[in-house]
């Protein structure tokens, strides 16, 4: 089971416990017992009904290590919007190369990333496939860490004589 | 009502503090509030980091009735591993001026899977590609309204077509008086985002 999943049942189970204990020790109107009540079950039921809606948008979380590159998109920066530009990339962790499931992911706009993704993309496009790997580089200027990638040509697969 | 991540997290440190508060008033002893409390504050850590790890796998409800594609993959099943399959779309909704992506499933259809590679070839060769989702009759099908609700995308045909360059005005579309300041024309579709 996906972590995530295992992190809500265990909030909304921590959610019933408060209810129970609302309920069966304490000495308050069976008004405020019966509202507890149907908030939380509401709660459930807006949880299960959002849960789809979440589904399907990239997530800033750190890339996986090493990945089979499936698609790229440049939303590049503009002034008249103050937007400050981000990079959606598609990807299969290499970890899960029986069941690959791509999944999405939105990084910071550089324009050396741009670059990288830019170039990995047109060889995608001309039917080599793109292993990426994350390197963390210390920027020299900010001194803060940075995400780098570097791609590389799918190597042939060989096959047994 | 459907949240998203933010509010869901909200809703649930509110819902879990107000409960906390009122089982301050319980007759358990003290060191079982305590404990209440501790376990309420640790689901709020947990329901915050819990969102995250499940974005970005693809989601299966149904694709956009008109949408980009971006990309594609398909999985082809493989009865030996006992893998199910499927196709997975990456596509930008056509009708929302947003341009974030969104990733789909759908079940694994030889022909679709055909018609869909066919569409990421035309795509490789920079004819951007639209997708339409058609809808079928379920009424003249016979499928009774309580039933229709289960059919999801993959029961409705996905379309390819080379998305059309939007047509320059004539002249006639043109005002009568701006021969000289004319401005730029732009398509309301040219944002600054662009794939590949």
């Amino acid at each position: 089971m996906n972590p995530g999943m295992t992190g809500i049942i265990f909030s909304n189970i921590v959610l019933g416990i408060l209810v129970l204990t609302l309920v069966f020790t304490t000495r308050w109107n069976a008004a405020i017992k019966i509202a507890a009540m149907l908030c939380v079950i509401m709660f459930y039921h807006v949880t299960v009904k959002s849960y789809p809606e979440l589904m399907g948008w990239p997530t800033s979380i750190k890339l996986p290590q090493r990945f089979n590159l499936e698609g790229v998109l440049f939303d590049e920066p503009n002034k008249s919007t103050q937007s400050k530009g981000r990079i959606f990339v598609w990807l299969t962790d290499l970890k899960d190369f029986r069941k690959p499931v791509p999944r999405a992911y939105v990084l910071p706009y550089t324009p050396a990333l741009h670059s990288k993704l830019y170039d990995a993309s047109q060889k995608l496009r001309k039917r080599l496939p793109q292993l990426g790997e994350v390197v963390i580089v210390r920027n020299s200027v900010t001194a803060k860490e940075e995400i780098d990638l570097q791609f590389f040509d799918m190597p042939d697969v060989l096959l047994p004589k | 009502m459907v949240l998203n991540f933010g509010q869901l997290v909200t809703a649930h440190v509110i819902l879990a503090t107000v409960l906390a508060v009122l089982n301050l008033y319980s007759c358990l002893s003290w060191r079982r509030k305590a404990l209440l409390v501790l376990l309420t504050s640790v689901s709020y850590l947990v329901v915050y980091y819990s969102y995250a790890p499940l974005l970005g796998w693809p989601g299966t409800g149904a694709l956009p009735m008109r949408f980009n594609l971006v990309a594609a993959y398909g999985q082809e099943p493989d009865a030996q591993s006992g893998r199910k399959g499927g196709i997975f779309f990456w596509v930008t909704d056509k009708s929302s001026m947003d341009i974030t992506p969104r990733a789909y499933v759908v079940d694994f259809e030889p022909e679709l899977h055909a018609r869909v590679m066919q569409a990421m070839e035309r795509q490789h060769k920079s004819i951007p590609q639209t997708g339409t989702v058609e809808q079928p009759d379920l009424e003249h099908m016979g499928v009774a309204k309580e039933q229709r609700q289960g059919y999801k995308t993959q029961k409705f045909k996905i379309n390819f077509a080379d998305e059309l360059p939007e047509s320059a005005p004539t002249k006639s579309d043109l005002p009568a008086a701006s021969d000289e300041t004319s401005p730029a024309v732009t398509s309301p579709g040219a944002d600054n985002a662009h794939n590949e």
